[in-house]
């Protein structure tokens, strides 16, 4: 028994001491800030670690060159304290705990995952400690708190996006979709296709579904997508599937413009439908390494971490800005005042300009990319009005 | 005199349980323990039931399970569906609350347990490494269920949110001390014996009488029913809930708990699942090479203590003596309500045999 005492004691008396040594929070910045970068650092996961941890080490390079952050006319050293979740929604709840009691950090970038989002968020929403996600695309994920953002835009915002260019800037005045209404995804870019299209005057043809990634023939609803004949033809489904509703429409004749959503951001897509059946098929993404305003960007973390940013790196970056530039906003590190600040932020950034709407969901330019002789080609930076 | 020394010293685990309680959480409300700490000591509390209930299986009766994640599962959803929509918690006053907090757990529990004997009847036909494949393809199963499961109801593919925060510390550690006696005195009941006959020689138990086929149900049934408890608190802990959480990884993460403390026995399944919960989270100043160095750990313990941490060894609380622990033990009331009926003398104690 003895033994399970002094046991029990020694660990407790670990974490006691691990939990001294809280620096004071009165009133200005102090000279050293904490931020809390939690993600995938290991696990099915860990490439979005990589990621996550290549976009910070971009960050500190930064500031290291800078001196720190200007907060005022004070330079402030910033930390960022890095935790791993394992994408384990309990072990995300332990970082968030332990950045917070222990780290005692102003505020927290990421998890990238929903599900640790999810549950580590409302941890934070109880300690009013904000926090944003740089890929919980998950709806609810914001709708834990008003402590809780995310840097990437939600689904459906791509479908409003789309249905714009598609009147705007292909001078479309029909539009057909085929969606798949076994898949969350899928509907909800159809229903945000459809209700953006409508309303700004288009008509929507044929809204053709399917029930399942089982399906494999599409004949009758392609069938009834031709008769309508369609200016521009919507694909919002997965990538597996989208190689084979193309071809199945192209060998039916529907010669409509193609457009589709960030499941067709894929190396391969292009050589799986046939380069020729695909050209000039346009769809949205968050990121592209040709972006305008992303070269220096991409160039930096490039010479620095030696591997490409992709959307997780370039996200997580920008979840960085835009905390950092909420506290240089507010001069404070106190969680309400950063908060405010976020929700209020307006800031130019690798993949454009971003505001926050009231539910703290990103409103900031779409990237439309091209297909191009199987290549993905920048085209246009688009937001939705 | 004498007899109550004896019986103090016997039950001091007692007033040591309730003493490290009150200390933890009069340190918690003075500031002294942040809630980081009471958050690990609450997953803490949650792994070592679920490292009691596959030492059930796996230690007690020797039969392997790989899907002790799936009972998990069950617990937490059923118990989170209970509370979430069915009672519609959060606009409960607050005792009520606790109620059904309790209510939900043994639904969960009970539903756990249901599953464990629908499992346990065609599974049990099977021995060893099969028994264990036929686990696992039920947790992955269950898993699936979750996810087609309308997803108003069980939150399909986005997981279960809302779930009302109603486990605290006061419920992960009562459970989890309920959940070492249930275990204690399992074992020294005629059932655990039973079931240690069979570990140790089905043949030979079936020949001395033993319904095999019988004990081992209730095992499964004992085993799910228990780690039902650890899916209700662990749901009602982190307020979410996904099908993949409780994937097969997490059934394999128990039985590393269970194998490091000590397989067959209750102290070592406990000292297991509490060590290698608070261990990763001491290491977490190790960014990148913590996993590695946890994995070394790990790897040491098995080399070195190829039993366990406490392998083969009980705490004297947790003790073998045919007769049950005294303030617990449900035949010291049941023989004295029986003892009122027939207006007999009270059966001396002696459970068990």
């Amino acid at each position: 028994m003895k033994k399970v005492l002094s046991l029990i004691l020694a660990l407790a008396m670990v974490f006691a001491l691990a939990a001294c040594g809280d620096s004071g929070k009165d009133g200005g910045v102090p000279d050293t800030i904490k931020i809390g970068v939690m993600g995938t650092m290991t696990g099915e996961q860990a490439l979005d670690g990589d990621n996550i941890k290549g976009a910070i080490a971009l960050i500190q390079q930064e500031l290291d060159a800078a001196g720190g952050l200007k907060v005022g006319d004070k330079m402030v050293k910033v930390e960022f304290v890095f935790g791993d979740t394992e994408a384990k929604p309990e072990q995300a709840v332990n970082v968030m705990q332990k950045f917070i009691d222990q780290d005692k950090v102003v505020a927290v970038l990421g998890p990238n995952n929903s599900s640790d989002c999810l549950s580590s968020y409302e941890v934070a929403q109880s300690k009013g400690i904000p926090c944003i996600s740089n890929c919980g695309t998950n709806t609810k994920v914001t709708q834990i708190g008003d402590y809780c953002f995310r840097a990437c835009f939600i689904d459906p915002y791509q479908g409003k996006v789309m249905a714009q260019y598609g009147i705007n800037e292909c001078g479309a005045k029909t539009a057909a979709i085929l969606y798949n209404n076994a898949d969350a995804y899928s509907t909800g870019l159809m229903e945000a296709f459809r209700d953006s299209f409508e309303a700004m005057g288009g008509t929507i043809v044929a809204n053709e579904a399917f029930a399942g990634t089982e399906v494999k023939d599409y004949s009758a609803q392609l069938t009834a997508i031709m008769n309508a004949d369609p200016d521009v033809f919507f694909i919002p489904n997965q990538n597996n599937m989208v190689p084979m509703i193309v071809q199945q429409a192209r060998a039916m004749g529907i010669d409509a413009q193609l457009l589709g959503c960030d499941s067709w951001d894929y190396e391969f897509l292009a050589d799986l439908i046939g380069k020729e059946l695909c050209e000039g098929s346009l769809y949205t993404s968050a990121y592209a390494n040709g972006i305008e305003t992303a070269k220096d960007f991409h160039k930096n973390f490039t010479d620095l971490n030696g591997f490409e940013p992709g959307f997780p790196s370039a996200m997580m970056y920008e979840c960085a800005k835009i905390v950092m530039g909420a506290i240089q906003e507010c001069q404070s590190v106190d969680g309400a005042a950063i908060r405010d600040a976020m929700a209020n932020i307006s800031i130019d950034l690798p993949t454009g300009h971003l505001t926050f709407d009231e539910n703290r969901n990103p409103v900031k330019a779409c990237v439309i990319i091209e297909l191009v002789d199987g290549k993905r080609v920048y085209k246009d930076s688009v937001s939705a009005e | 005199m004498e007899k109550m020394k004896a019986l103090c010293k016997r039950n001091i685990a007692f007033p040591i349980f309730a003493l490290f309680f009150l200390v933890v959480t009069l340190l918690h409300q003075l500031g002294i323990v942040n809630s980081y700490f009471m958050q690990v000591m609450m997953l803490a509390c949650i792994y070592i039931i679920m490292a009691e209930s596959l030492n059930i299986l796996n230690g007690m009766t020797g039969l392997s399970s790989l899907g002790q994640a799936g009972f998990m599962s069950v617990g937490a959803y059923s118990s989170a569906i209970f509370t979430t929509y069915i009672l519609h918690v959060s606009s409960l006053p607050e005792p009520l609350q606790v109620v059904a907090f309790v209510a939900a757990t043994l639904v969960g529990a009970v539903m756990a347990a249901i599953c464990g004997v629908l499992i346990g009847i065609p599974a049990l036909r099977l021995r060893g490494d099969y028994l264990a494949i036929v686990t696992l393809g039920f947790c992955e199963v269950i898993r699936a269920i979750w996810r087609v499961v309308p997803a108003d109801i069980a939150g399909g593919a986005f997981g279960l949110t809302g779930i009302p925060k109603l486990a605290n510390f006061f419920w992960a550690f009562l459970f989890m001390i309920l959940s070492l006696y249930f275990c204690r005195n399992y074992m020294d009941s005629s059932f655990g014996r039973a079931c240690l006959a069979i570990r140790d020689n089905e043949i030979a138990a079936d020949t001395m009488g033993i319904d095999c086929f019988r004990y081992k149900t209730i095992a499964f049934a004992s085993s799910a029913f228990i780690a039902g408890v650890a899916g209700s608190l662990y749901a009602h802990l982190l307020s979410y809930i996904h099908p993949d959480v409780f994937s097969y990884a997490k059934s394999s993460d128990f039985l590393v708990y269970l194998y490091a403390g000590g397989v067959g026995s209750i102290s070592g399944a406990m000292l297991g699942a509490l060590a290698l919960t608070v261990l990763p989270e001491l290491l977490r100043f190790l960014n990148d090479w913590r996993l590695v160095i946890y994995g070394a750990l790990l790897l040491c313990i098995i080399l070195f203590r190829p039993t366990g941490l406490f392998g083969g060894r009980e705490f004297a609380f947790l003790q073998l003596k045919t007769g049950g622990i005294r303030v617990f033990h449900v035949s010291t009331f049941t023989n004295w309500v029986k003892g009122l009926f027939r207006g007999e003398k009270r059966v001396k104690e002696g459970a068990g045999k």
